[in-house]
Order: C-alpha cells, then sequence, then structure tokens
C-alpha cells in the first residue's frame, strides 16, 4: 500500500491538472446533489411550518364535541395531551368573519399557535385579545387598555355592536384568520363542514363558555415534532380510526400525516401529505436533471483521463508489477479522489446552500435550513450528505469498472495497444480533426446532458414566469395573469391609470326580494368628498336581483319573461308575495360621472331604463312597480312593515352598443354582464323615490396629479367603514413587483445552478479534451497548422454538440407541441360533442361542466363524457398550456447556452499555445 | 551557391536568472541551397534546438533566422505556420504521425491544411518511391517503424517543400531501415533539388552529408 501510495503521489504530481480536473468532476456532482438535497429539506421544513403557522401543534382538530364523545376520546390510548377551545361566535370586519372564543383549559393554549405582539391573553369578561390585521382593518389606533368595538355577532346569529377592553394584541402570524380560510381548510372530511373554525379572536374562557356551543379537541401524540416515535403505527390503528369513527369534522394538524404515512392509514376520505406541491415536484424533477448532467460530466471526467493513465499502468505492469496491485492503485486512486471530491462538495454545497438562503431571505422567506432537519423532516426526505455521497461512489465505479476491467487483464504493453477499424481516407480536415480529436461517446453525453439543461431551462421559464400559459377549454390557466392582476370589480387598475379603488359590501339579497341594509356599501358622502379631490368613476348595484313584481305574468313585459324569480317558500313573507309574478332587474347607481359617460351629461332626477342595442322591454313613461325591504340585522329579519312597492316611472331609455361597452372599460364593468335590461338612476334619487339605503359598490379614483399612496391612504382612510376595503394600484404595482422579482429571483437561482455546473463541466471537459491531444495538436502545428486555426477548429468542435442539442430539442419541443395539440384538439372536438348535445347555444362562449353520471350509459354523451374525462386525466393534457409560446424560450436558452460554451471553449483555449510548448509533453 | 537559410546572431535561452540554460548563443551559420547538410554534436549540445528555430516550430530568444530575404522570426503564428506548411517539411526522430489517422490522411494532411488539392500524381510516385503505397490505409500502429518513419518522410515532401528539416530522423530505428531512410532521403534530395538539413550524433551518417555543422554547448565549432 505504501509503494502504491508513492507512485499515486509521483504520477498526480506529475499531472496535477488532469488531478484537478477529475477531482472537480465529483466536486461538481456532489455540489449538485447536495444542493438539491438540501433544498428538497428547506422545502419541506417549509411546509412543515406553514401546516404549525396555519394548524399549531398538534395532530387533529375534532369539531361539535359532545360531552359523551370527549369522554370516548379521552379514554383512546396513545394520546399524549389533549387540550380544547372554545368557539361562541364570530365578529366581522369587512367582507371577512373572525371566529371568537377562548382556551379551555391549558393544554388548548399551549398546544395553539397564538403569539402573543403585546399584553396578554384575556381573563375577564369584558376583555378581548385580536390580531393586529383587526386593528388595521377596522382602522383604528387601539392599545392595550383602550376600548374597542366590534359588530358580534353569536352561534345563534343574534347581531349586536359589543364594546371590549383590548388586553392583548395578536400577532398575524396567527392561524385560523379567516372564515374563508376556514370554511375550506377546516372541513376535514368531504361532505362535512364546521361553521366555525378555531378562534383567533380570544375572549376570557368564562365570557366565551356562557355561549359556548362549538369545541375544538386537540390532540397531540407528541410535545413536538423533534422527536420520532415508534408507536407511530399503533397511533393509526388504536387512535385515529376511533376518532374517525366519531363522525364529527376534522381537522388534520402537521403531525397527522406521519401516522398517515407511516401506517399507510387513510385518514377520513383523503391521505393528507406535504409533498405534493408543485414546488416539491419541480424540485425533483431538477435533481434528476441536476444528478443525470453531472454524472455525465463525472463520466465525461473520468473517461477523458483514463487512455493517459491506463499507457501508465501498462508501464508499470512491464516493470513487473501485478494486475491485482494495478487494480489496487486504480481502487485507492479512485478512493481518494472521490473523497477528497466529495468532502470538498459538501462544503462547497453548504456555501451554495447558504447563499440561496440570503437571496430567499431577501425576498422575505424564511431560512429553513437543510442540513439538519426535524425528525419528521428526515422520515420525509434523504439524508443530504449520505446519499450523494453513495451516489457519486456508485456513479464514480460504476464509470471505472472498464478501466479497472482493462487493467486488471492486461497481460502485456501489446494487449493495450489501440485498435483502429480500417477506414477509407477521410478528405476532409473537419472530420480529420474530430477523429484527432475523439470522444464521440462523450459528445453524445455532453449533448443529451445539454437537452436535458435546455428542456429544464424551457420548462422552468415557462412555468415560473406563467408565459407558457394559454387559455383553453379546460381553464387550467390564464393567459394574462398579470392583467388580471390589477383587475378590481372589472376594472383594471393599471391600464385605466385608476390609482385607488374602493369596493363595498353589496346590500344583503334574499329569496328574490331586494334588501337593503343600512350597514352596506359606499356612502353618497364618501364619494361627494372624494369628488373634490379626483375624479371617481362609481356605480352600485343594489340588489342584483332586485325586483319588480306584477299582479300576473301576462302584466309584465315580453322581454323581460325569462328573468323570473322563484320565491324561496322558506321566507318569513311567502305567503303574501306567493302570488304575484316577480322578475329580477337589475337596479344601478351611479355617480355624476358615470351618468356622465352614460348619457353625455350628468343626471339628477331621471329613472333611466339601459338595455343592449335597443332591446329594452319598457319605453319612457312606462311605470315598473319595484319592490324594497330593508334587513333587520339584529333581529336578522326583515320586518314586514319595511317592504315598499314603490312604482318608478322611466324617464329616458338608453341603448348600449357592444362598442361603447368594448372601449369604455367602467360602461363595461357596471354592463357588461347584463342580460335583459337595467333600471339606472343616481343614489339621492333613488333615496328620494323611498329606497332604503341606496349606496355604491364600486368607486375608483383618478386623482389628477402626482400622488404618493400615503396622501392616498390619508384621503380614502377617513371614508372607510367596516364594510367598504381600499386598494391602491401602487399597492397592486408592489405586489406584483414582488411577485415578480421572486418569480425571477427563483428562475435565476435555478438557471444560475444550471449554467454554473454545466459552464465549469464544460472548463473541465474542453481541457481535458486539449489535455489528452495536446500531443497530436502540437503535430498538428509542426506540420503548419497555426494555433489560430488549431483553436478555432477546437472551438468549432466543442460548439458543435450545443448546436445539436439546441436541433435536438426543438424537435422534441415541435413534437410534443404537436402530439398535444392533437391531444387538445380532440378534447376540444369532444367537447363540441357534448355541448351541442346537450343543447347548449351558447357554445363556445360559454359551456357548462357534465359528470359522466350525469348521462345514461346508452346515451352517446356518456362515451363521450367518458372518453373527455379520460383525455383529461391522461398525461400531461393540462401542459398543453405549455404550448403556446416555447420558441421565444428555446431561442433565450439555446442562445445562453451557446454563448456559455463558446466561453468556456474560449476561456479553455486560451493557454493552448503555451501547453503545446511543453516540451516534455510532446517530443 | 545561394544560401537558403541564414542566422545572425541567434539565441536561445531556457529559464532565468541563475536557472537560465543557454541552449543556443549568438548562432550565426547559414545553409546553401540543394545541399544535404547534417548538424552534429553530443547529446545536449543545442542541436535539435537550432532546428526547431530553423523551423519556426520555437521562438529564439533573440537573433534571426531568414529565408533568403525572409526573416521567419518576425512573422505572426499564422504567417509562420503558412510560411512553414508551404516551405519547410519536417521529420522527427519519433515520427509524430497522428495515430487516429491512417498513413494516407497523415501524408496528405498538410496540403488539407493548406486548402490544397492533392496532386494524386505526385502522391502515387511519392508512395511508390518510399514503398508505403501498399500500407496507405493502415494506422500508424500497424506499420514498422521504419514504414511510420517513411510516412512522415513522405508527409514533409507532400507539398514539395524547399527544405527539409530532419531531428535524428534514424535516430529510432535499427540500421539497415535507417540507412534506406537515410538513401531515400538522399534520393529525394536529388530527384528533386531541395536543402535536406539533419540533426545526427551518428559519425557514420554525418560522414553521408554534402557539409557537417558542428555545434558543442549552444555554439557552432565547425561549418
Amino acid at each position: 500500500m505504501k509503494f502504491q501510495s508513492f507512485l499515486l503521489l509521483r504520477y498526480w504530481s506529475k499531472h496535477k491538472g488532469k488531478a484537478l480536473s477529475l477531482i472537480l468532476s465529483i466536486l461538481l456532482f456532489t455540489i449538485s446533489t447536495v444542493c438539491m438535497m438540501f433544498s428538497e429539506r428547506t422545502e419541506v421544513r417549509r411546509q412543515l411550518h406553514a401546516l404549525y403557522d396555519r394548524y399549531g401543534n398538534y395532530s387533529f382538530t375534532i369539531h361539535n364535541v359532545t360531552e359523551q364523545q370527549w369522554q370516548e376520546i379521552s379514554d383512546l390510548p396513545l394520546i399524549e395531551k389533549s387540550g380544547t377551545t372554545i368557539s361562541c361566535g364570530r365578529i366581522a370586519i369587512g367582507r371577512s368573519s373572525y371566529t371568537c372564543g377562548a382556551f379551555a383549559d391549558e393544554n388548548g393554549e399551549a398546544m395553539s399557535h397564538y403569539p402573543l405582539l403585546s399584553g396578554e391573553f384575556p381573563e375577564q369578561t369584558g376583555e378581548i385579545a385580536v390580531p393586529e390585521f383587526m386593528l388595521t382593518g377596522k382602522n383604528t389606533n387601539a392599545e392595550i387598555g383602550d376600548t374597542v368595538c366590534f359588530s358580534f355577532t353569536d352561534l345563534d346569529g343574534s347581531q349586536s355592536q359589543q364594546s371590549w377592553t383590548l388586553c392583548g394584541i395578536l400577532s398575524n402570524e396567527i392561524s385560523r384568520l379567516n372564515l374563508d380560510y376556514s370554511y375550506t381548510a377546516v372541513s376535514g372530511v368531504e361532505g362535512q363542514s364546521v361553521e366555525y373554525a378555531s378562534p383567533c379572536v380570544l375572549f376570557s374562557k368564562e365570557e366565551a363558555g356562557a355561549q359556548t356551543h362549538y369545541i375544538n379537541l386537540l390532540l397531540a401524540p407528541h410535545d413536538s415534532l423533534y422527536t420520532s416515535d415508534e408507536q407511530s403505527e399503533q397511533w393509526g390503528t388504536e387512535t385515529v380510526e376511533p376518532l374517525y369513527s366519531l363522525g364529527n369534522p376534522i381537522t388534520l394538524g402537521r403531525q397527522a400525516f406521519i401516522i398517515s404515512t407511516m401506517s399507510q392509514q387513510t385518514t377520513g376520505s383523503e391521505v393528507y401529505t406535504v409533498e405534493s406541491t408543485d414546488n416539491m415536484k419541480v424540485l425533483r424533477m431538477l435533481f434528476v436533471i441536476m444528478a443525470v448532467i453531472s454524472a455525465i460530466a463525472l463520466f465525461s471526467g473520468v473517461v477523458s483521463v483514463m487512455p493517459e493513465r491506463i499507457r501508465s499502468l501498462r508501464l508499470l505492469k512491464c516493470v513487473g508489477m501485478s494486475n491485482r496491485s494495478l487494480t489496487g492503485i486504480f481502487l485507492l486512486e479512485f478512493f481518494i479522489f472521490w473523497l477528497i471530491g466529495s468532502i470538498a462538495g459538501i462544503l462547497i454545497a453548504c456555501g451554495v446552500h447558504e447563499i440561496l438562503l440570503a437571496i430567499q431571505s431577501v425576498l422575505g422567506e424564511p431560512r429553513y435550513r437543510g442540513y439538519f432537519a426535524e425528525w419528521l423532516v428526515t422520515q420525509r426526505t434523504a439524508s443530504p450528505f449520505l446519499l450523494p455521497l453513495m451516489l457519486s461512489a456508485l456513479i464514480s465505479l460504476l464509470v471505472m469498472i472498464y478501466p479497472i476491467m482493462h487493467v486488471a487483464k492486461l497481460q502485456s504493453i501489446q494487449a493495450a495497444q489501440k485498435r483502429f477499424a480500417r477506414r477509407t481516407a477521410s478528405r476532409r480536415l473537419g472530420g480529420l480533426f474530430s477523429r484527432i480529436l475523439g470522444g464521440k461517446t462523450i459528445a453524445m453525453l455532453q449533448c443529451v446532458s445539454l437537452v436535458l439543461v435546455l428542456s429544464a431551462s424551457m420548462f422552468g421559464y415557462l412555468y415560473y414566469t406563467d408565459s407558457g400559459k394559454g387559455t383553453s377549454y379546460l381553464t387550467l390557466g390564464q393567459a394574462d395573469t398579470e392583467t388580471n392582476f390589477y383587475v378590481v370589480d372589472n376594472v383594471n387598475l393599471e391600464e385605466n391609470e385608476i390609482d385607488c379603488a374602493l369596493t363595498g359590501l353589496r346590500p344583503q339579497t334574499n329569496v328574490g326580494i331586494g334588501i337593503a341594509d343600512t350597514s352596506s356599501g359606499i356612502s353618497e358622502d364618501a364619494v361627494k368628498t372624494l369628488s373634490g379631490q379626483s375624479k371617481v368613476f362609481a356605480w352600485g348595484v343594489y340588489a342584483t336581483d332586485h325586483v319588480v313584481c306584477y299582479d300576473s305574468w301576462k302584466d309584465a313585459p315580453k322581454a323581460i319573461s325569462s328573468y323570473r324569480s322563484e320565491l324561496n317558500s322558506d321566507w318569513e313573507h311567502y305567503e303574501h308575495f306567493k302570488d304575484l309574478a316577480l322578475y329580477r332587474i337589475p337596479l344601478i347607481f351611479l355617480n355624476d360621472t358615470m351618468m356622465e359617460k352614460l348619457c353625455g351629461t350628468p343626471v339628477a332626477h331621471e329613472t333611466i331604463v339601459v338595455s343592449k342595442s335597443g332591446t329594452s322591454p319598457y319605453e319612457v313613461g312606462d311605470s315598473i312597480p319595484m319592490i324594497t325591504a330593508l334587513y333587520d340585522a339584529a333581529q336578522d329579519t326583515v320586518p314586514f312593515d319595511s317592504i315598499k312597492n314603490i312604482p318608478v316611472t322611466v324617464d329616458r331609455s338608453v341603448s348600449i352598443t357592444q362598442e361603447q361597452l368594448d372601449t369604455d372599460a367602467f360602461l363595461n364593468a357596471v354592463f357588461g354582464s347584463l342580460d335583459s335590461c337595467a333600471i339606472v338612476m343616481t343614489v339621492s334619487y333613488a333615496e328620494e323615490l323611498g329606497f332604503y339605503a341606496p349606496c355604491y359598490t364600486s368607486a375608483q379614483l383618478k386623482f389628477t396629479e402626482d400622488i404618493t399612496n400615503e396622501e392616498i391612504e390619508a384621503l380614502v382612510k377617513p371614508l372607510l367603514t367596516d364594510t367598504v376595503s381600499y386598494v391602491t394600484l401602487s399597492d397592486l404595482q408592489k405586489e406584483q413587483r414582488i411577485l415578480r422579482y421572486s418569480s425571477m429571483a427563483g428562475i435565476l437561482v435555478l438557471f444560475l445552478l444550471f449554467f454554473v455546473i454545466c459552464f465549469i463541466g464544460y472548463c473541465n471537459t474542453i481541457r481535458m479534451k486539449m489535455n489528452q491531444n495536446i500531443q497530436n495538436l502540437r503535430r498538428l502545428h509542426d506540420i503548419g497548422m497555426s494555433v489560430f486555426e488549431i483553436k478555432r477548429r477546437l472551438i468549432w468542435s466543442v460548439l458543435q454538440i450545443p448546436f445539436w442539442a439546441i436541433g435536438i430539442t426543438g424537435g422534441l419541443v415541435w413534437s410534443f407541441q404537436t402530439f398535444m395539440k392533437n391531444r387538445y384538439d380532440t378534447y376540444a372536438s369532444l367537447l363540441r360533442q357534448q355541448q351541442e348535445g346537450v343543447g347548449n347555444t351558447e357554445f363556445p362562449d360559454g359551456f357548462f361542466y357534465y359528470a359522466v353520471e350525469e348521462f345514461d350509459k346508452s346515451d352517446a354523451l356518456y362515451d363521450i363524457t367518458i372518453r373527455m374525462e379520460e383525455l383529461k386525466e391522461s398525461w400531461m393534457l393540462e401542459y398543453e398550456l405549455w404550448l403556446p409560446r416555447p420558441w421565444g424560450a428555446w431561442v433565450l436558452f439555446g442562445s445562453v447556452i451557446l454563448i456559455l460554451v463558446a466561453v468556456a471553449a474560449i476561456l479553455s483555449v486560451h493557454r493552448i499555445r503555451e501547453r503545446m510548448e511543453k516540451k516534455e509533453e510532446i517530443l | 551557391m545561394k544560401n537558403v537559410i541564414t542566422t545572425h546572431h541567434l539565441t536561445k535561452t531556457y529559464g532565468s536568472g541563475e536557472a537560465a540554460v543557454h541552449a543556443l548563443c549568438d548562432c550565426n551559420v547559414s545553409f546553401e541551397e540543394g545541399k544535404f547538410i547534417a548538424i552534429v554534436g553530443t547529446s545536449g549540445s543545442g542541436k535539435s534546438t537550432l532546428l526547431h528555430l530553423l523551423g519556426g516550430l520555437d521562438t529564439a530568444s533573440s537573433g534571426e533566422v531568414c529565408y533568403g530575404e525572409t526573416s521567419i522570426l518576425k512573422m505572426n503564428d499564422t504567417e509562420l505556420s503558412q510560411f512553414r506548411r508551404r516551405n519547410i517539411g519536417f521529420v522527427f526522430q519519433f515520427f509524430n504521425l497522428i495515430p487516429e489517422l491512417t498513413a494516407e490522411e497523415n501524408v496528405l494532411l498538410p496540403l488539407m491544411i493548406d486548402k490544397v488539392k492533392p496532386d494524386r500524381t505526385y502522391f502515387k510516385g511519392l508512395t511508390e518511391t518510399l514503398g508505403i503505397s501498399n500500407r496507405l490505409s493502415h494506422y500508424p500502429s500497424q506499420l514498422s517503424g521504419g514504414q511510420q518513419q517513411r510516412t512522415a518522410i513522405a508527409r514533409a515532401l507532400i507539398h514539395k517543400p524547399k527544405v527539409l528539416l530532419c531531428d535524428e530522423p534514424t535516430g529510432n530505428l535499427d540500421s539497415k531501415s535507417g540507412q534506406e531512410v537515410l538513401n531515400l532521403l538522399r534520393r529525394m534530395q536529388q530527384d528533386m533539388g531541395q536543402t535536406v538539413i539533419m540533426v545526427t550524433h551518428d559519425a557514420d551518417i554525418a560522414s553521408q552529408a554534402d557539409h557537417i555543422v558542428r555545434i558543442e554547448d549552444g555554439k557552432i565549432v565547425k561549418e
């Protein structure tokens, strides 16, 4: 061994460059695989902590638990800890409602996730702790000890304005933020929903308990996630199944999926996993691609060095060394290179990972390092150190099998002589040069790796930028994601240069009767105040299905007969209205600016019937009997004496053309979806006529001067109420910028990794190729080929590979595109047949989804629908959305790869002259 | 007789400072056109260095190498390469054939580099004269030493150079093959009127030359 080490040392000290290249190949492979493993762990950790933010530190939340069920649960084995929280009602801010409640016991507090920013949790009746965003949404600067007033709805639906003393402010990181969230997140069992999530507004236990109706039970098999448990499988059978057998709605916390995974337990109707996100899929795909590319680089490196090395070992054989000793040298050599390359690779990968985390951190992502992870994560991900080390060892061994076998079989010098197949003489210098350089196998592998790099880059680009998405019948993507981003209430703020948009709550509607409540929408006063500062486009739709009634169907104009309203028999005043003929016609309020757009001049005291393309069912002078009613929120009822029948007389009839709708964003926003006609008037005229609480539901503010976001806020905020929210264009632009930059950063990091490895790998391979052929190159120079010509031909021989790769990728993309387009066309054709079969005359402008079950098996539409479902579920049909615009990305990344390889080639051949002049290597 | 190559104060030093090795010192020598000249000297005397400088294979530390009126050391690499492939033929001790190419491809390679169409009649005559016409499709590893050297000579002569520079062309061959190669070189020189400059340390071989240039410790001691 000592002698072998000595020989190795002597040989490689004379060939430091080659040794470095070989180590570099292993190093690159290790860096890429370790980085990818780190990234995977980071992503899993990120998701895990997101679960924590959402659900807290528990496994299950079981809703609507009765006392008896509570007893049953308490008797279950393997429950380490349990706690209860109480829900007692909700508080509404704007359009959202937030669950109120309290911890029922200490465990409830410990296991939930309620970070306090300041103050303390409520302990006495009359105290309240709320998340910070609620105070912001309420537009109050309330501090600890101040009195705060909210509209509270208890579990029986009774609403009242109540005051509490603010005793604590919770972080916005709190879980279970609002009902929108809760309704979707909480119902863990299909078909079962719960009205209330775990609370995010906290009362004292006494105050909440007085109205307790729902109980959340929290179970935690562990105090934390950071230890392993051998009893996971038992949880599944002894604990989880009985929980589900209770039949209550269940929310899964972050530990639940351990059980579902480790015991292969199907929890209820779903198996919970954290890995099935797009990010994870993309990361894994990238990991595989990077591993393949790096393996090819490693293989190229080893193969390039081998001929030289074998010649050297052959000489040792000649001086008496046994084949076994030679194999030993080879294995020792491999081990040393692998060790150095891997260790250095891991160290560098740690550095790269830190840089990636720093970039993510700048973009607001928490730093979840991938080196070590919670036990839970280690169960889901492979070791970022062990797996790459094993893989690099395996690949290194695989690529060395041939040379090792070759060395082991060495019989004599002649046995190892290079043999060539007979061939006729080539007449082309280019062909001869390629033969001199050799390495066709390596070139092919490099070509494959470049095809992978280019494909992955294109995929990444199209994926992250959404630029590959098109519109389709499948509605799986949106063509103009970025444009839609700026659309508020059907108006694109950016295109129309709107500085700020207000959105109000629409008046409540019920059972086909137009009902107002006094707390809804943007007031006329607010719009008037803002009109002094800016141009305001405001409109409101007063109960979208505002009711027009006639004594009988015959009295109604025929043109509106299709908009008949069905009365809900559950409604308390059903009996009174059931014999009337009711129709739904929108009543729309416009402010002066909008009236001017519609009529050419401001109109203050007129009732206008607006119809599309002159199909108005009413004429000027017609009387329209309209019903209005006032909703009493406190009583949750519509008092009968508030119902009024208000006949309005048509003063003006306006026909609105499609051209007007196409050219005017505001008219389009209000009247674009008009079916038949609408009755239009100003808010003040509606009040004069006797309508309850008319208001605007949308207002767009266009300031005439440059105005800052802060100034807009100062103007708008005093006018806001609980039911009115606002967004500024600059806020949206900022958000869009963050999204875009995040996407760009993601792409950049991805491409940097790809391209850096590609670049270094190429430099390395070209250098090795040059070193291996340096004698031949020198010979060419001796017989008259200039160094410039040698460099040119070397660079070209290298550049041919990316050219081939770009061509092959283009061909693959084209084939894939054609293939997918055929599938998509098939789907579109089936969809057309289906829609025509069901008599949808609006297709393709509108279409309806039909499940297979909706058709009889003997119906032709059944087979069509089955084929459609099969197509939709089959391989990557959804990715037809990636196909509309791949060629820009192809040109872009093809060029980048070409430039990178060219630069790598130019840099690598830069010092070729000096290399050729090293005499000891030449003659 | 007209001089085909003249050197003026040609010096070549490897390394610098105390480690400097003066391979060639202030060498002034001229070579007559159409002659068979031998450069002799002991190992390390600088004869190969001189030959490489004469052929533009190496750069001089100072001095000039002139072909007629043309100083090749002032040329850039592209000009020098072009000059070399058109005016100079090289024959090396270790043949320097490219193993990946057949004998025919090796021979024709200089013409391909120069983008010149080969004169097939000349090529046929040359290979027949050198006795390798039946070995043209073989790779160097499939040829004997003498055949490889004859292939190398064919490659050197394919573009009909004015000067043939031979660096111990028989050094790697047995005496019989060596003599055959020498005879061939002599015959080619006589038939084609070329100047042949040959480096050797073999006194017998040198004695067959028209002129002998002796070099010792990097200096011309006898011309």
